[in-house]
């Protein structure tokens, strides 16, 4: 599996998709924090900043994880330059988790990224703020690596199920939309945490995007401060539902692929 | 008896109700050189993919080194170099780019070996180039060089010199021969060149419609194919029902144009132009020729047709 994920990297290295993703999302995110920083205007600081961008973050990150998954695991299906690694005699386990723990990795690095890149330079021009307290801020990106998995683990099996890159492109496209709007119908009539058991974007909704706020008075000045700080029981229910997912997609997309043909 | 290197037994291949192979048993050993026959769309492909575990057989055991077991099974692939169809590379990359993907993938220390196999097949000056700029014939070099990479035990080859030109082709020829003859590589290659393969194998399978026709090693195969006579006559149309109805004789081809090629009886040719100057059939040419490959790979294809028209009209009756 080891040199699987070399030759992955290697390859990932020189594909000019891999650049091209961020490049992409790296306009997306600065269009985002230019006008968040309009908006707010003087009130802006790194924590108000981080709290109004979070919807974009709901939006961006499954969009980035299936990107990449559907590049690295898809694309290899799309010229058939996986056949190669069955023919040199790499077991089907190796091939389809090697592309998978790939596939995470990436995800997890830029994801991080742009997280954790756009939070410090803010900080650094714009101080912390009171919005969102730090501890709170770096609980919910660490808790993001579960929807993260749970992503990367769907569009896996989803390009290993179409064997096309550009198929998981417009399947995932209308999943991930389909998903948003049924989330918001859901929630209107029944306000349920097992959502987050069916729906990753609903799992990286909860964890991301505070829900009720409060004014406080900091500096002589009325600042929204995040009410719900984020609770050790939404942290395992976060875990649960990511880990469980992870399982049935896994479990699922190596099924499929252990049992294709691929011609 | 060499060791056996491949061997399978009954192996079937099934998409929805058609089926691709059929019932399909061999065994490659060591030292063969193995020619898979047959025209485009008789299963040579499955066949081969199946042996490389892209395509999971319906029916059948498969063996490769004695390995049976789908974890052994890939363990011994790993001492085989596949070229199967198009050559998988990664069009945007390089052939250095593409070959050191697959040296970190198959875990070959040797960098140098890049180079190596490049120069074998020559193209060792492609340099940046991107793959997707590669002539078909360049892409196929690629192909038997990604094949090369890791020292094989056993090649099998799909096609391999689809795309070549002449010389190309020769230099496969060479390359092939001299690593079966030095480095005692066993190789199952398949081709429809079969004037080609006639130069390389030592032995043939006849594939038509996904069944194995005919086994034959090269020895057996120059003595199947045996002379015949051609004969064109002012009244082609009238000559086949004279050989039958006359002369009592069923071995025999019709050619597009009329013409007959006679296999049965064919000392008797003083005989057979009597008849048919009897029944006023005028012969305008009689010669004689060795069938070579082609002929007789098409003589056989024929015959199977004529024999599973045969077995299943006798089904129909019974039934």
């Amino acid at each position: 599996m080891y040199n699987v994920m070399k030759a992955q990297i290697y390859q990932l290295k020189r594909s000019k998709s891999t650049y091209l993703i961020i490049f992409i999302a790296l306009i997306f995110l600065i269009m985002g924090i230019v006008l968040e920083l309009g908006s707010q205007g003087d009130d802006a600081s790194a924590s108000t900043m981080l709290t109004a961008m979070a919807e974009s973050y709901v939006l961006f990150i499954p969009m980035i994880t299936m990107a990449y998954t559907a590049s690295i695991c898809g694309g290899d299906l799309n010229d058939k330059t996986i056949n190669y690694e069955l023919l040199t005699g790499t077991d089907r386990r190796c091939v389809f988790f090697g592309r998978v723990l790939v596939s995470l990795t990436v995800n997890i690095i830029v994801t991080a990224l742009l997280l954790v890149v756009p939070a410090l330079i803010f900080t650094a021009f714009l101080g912390w703020g009171h919005t969102m307290s730090p501890e709170d801020a770096i609980m919910r990106c660490a808790a993001t690596l579960f929807p993260l998995i749970r992503l990367t683990a769907f569009y896996a099996m989803l390009s290993f199920l179409i064997k096309s890159s550009v198929g998981v492109y417009a399947i995932g496209y209308i999943l991930t939309f389909l998903e948003m709007v049924l989330m918001v119908f859901i929630e209107e009539l029944f306000s349920t945490k097992a959502l987050m058991y069916i729906m990753s974007v609903d799992l990286l909704d909860r964890i991301l995007i505070p829900q009720n706020f409060r004014y406080g008075f900091f500096e002589e000045q009325d600042v929204m401060v995040v009410k719900d700080v984020m609770e050790t029981s939404a942290v395992l229910h976060a875990a649960a539902a990511g880990i469980i997912g992870t399982a049935v997609f896994l479990f699922i997309g190596y099924k499929l692929f252990s049992k294709s043909d691929l011609d | 008896m060499a060791n056996e290197i491949i061997s399978v037994t009954g192996l079937t291949k099934q998409y929805m109700k058609k089926t691709v192979v059929d019932n399909v048993s061999f065994t490659i050993r060591e030292g063969m050189i193995c020619g898979l026959v047959g025209p485009n769309g008789a299963g040579k492909t499955t066949i081969m993919k199946m042996i490389g575990g892209l395509v999971i057989p319906t029916a059948g055991e498969l063996s490769i080194f004695g390995e049976k077991s789908e974890e052994g099974l890939a363990h011994s692939r790993s001492r085989i170099s596949f070229m199967i169809e198009i050559p998988y590379a990664k069009k945007e990359m390089s052939a250095v780019q593409n070959l050191e993907k697959i040296r970190l993938q198959k875990g070959i220390p040797d960098k140098g070996r890049i180079d190596e196999v490049l120069k074998l097949v020559g193209l060792e000056n492609t340099g940046n180039k991107p793959v997707k700029n590669f002539s078909l014939g360049m892409k196929q070099r690629l192909g038997i060089a990604a094949a090369m990479m890791s020292k094989p035990e056993v090649m099998v080859l799909d096609e391999p010199v689809n795309g070549l030109d002449p010389e190309g082709i020769v230099e496969i020829r060479e390359l092939l021969l001299k690593l079966n003859r030095d480095e005692h590589v066993t190789i199952l290659i398949s081709s429809h060149i079969l004037s080609e393969l006639s130069m390389l194998c030592t032995d043939y399978m006849f594939i038509r419609n996904g069944k194995l026709v005919e086994t034959l090693s090269d020895e057996e195969l120059r003595r199947c194919c045996h002379e015949y006579y051609h004969i064109h006559t002012d009244n082609d149309e009238a000559l086949p029902a004279m050989l039958e109805n006359k002369l009592g004789i069923k071995d025999f081809d019709v050619e597009k144009d009329g013409s007959v090629k006679l296999y049965e009886r064919i000392d008797e040719m003083r005989l057979i132009s009597k008849t048919m100057f009897e029944n006023g059939i005028i012969p305008l040419e009689i010669h004689m020729q060795d069938a070579n490959l082609e002929d007789y790979y098409m003589k056989l294809v024929g015959e199977t047709d004529v024999q599973r028209d045969e077995s299943a009209d006798l089904s129909a009756e019974k039934k």
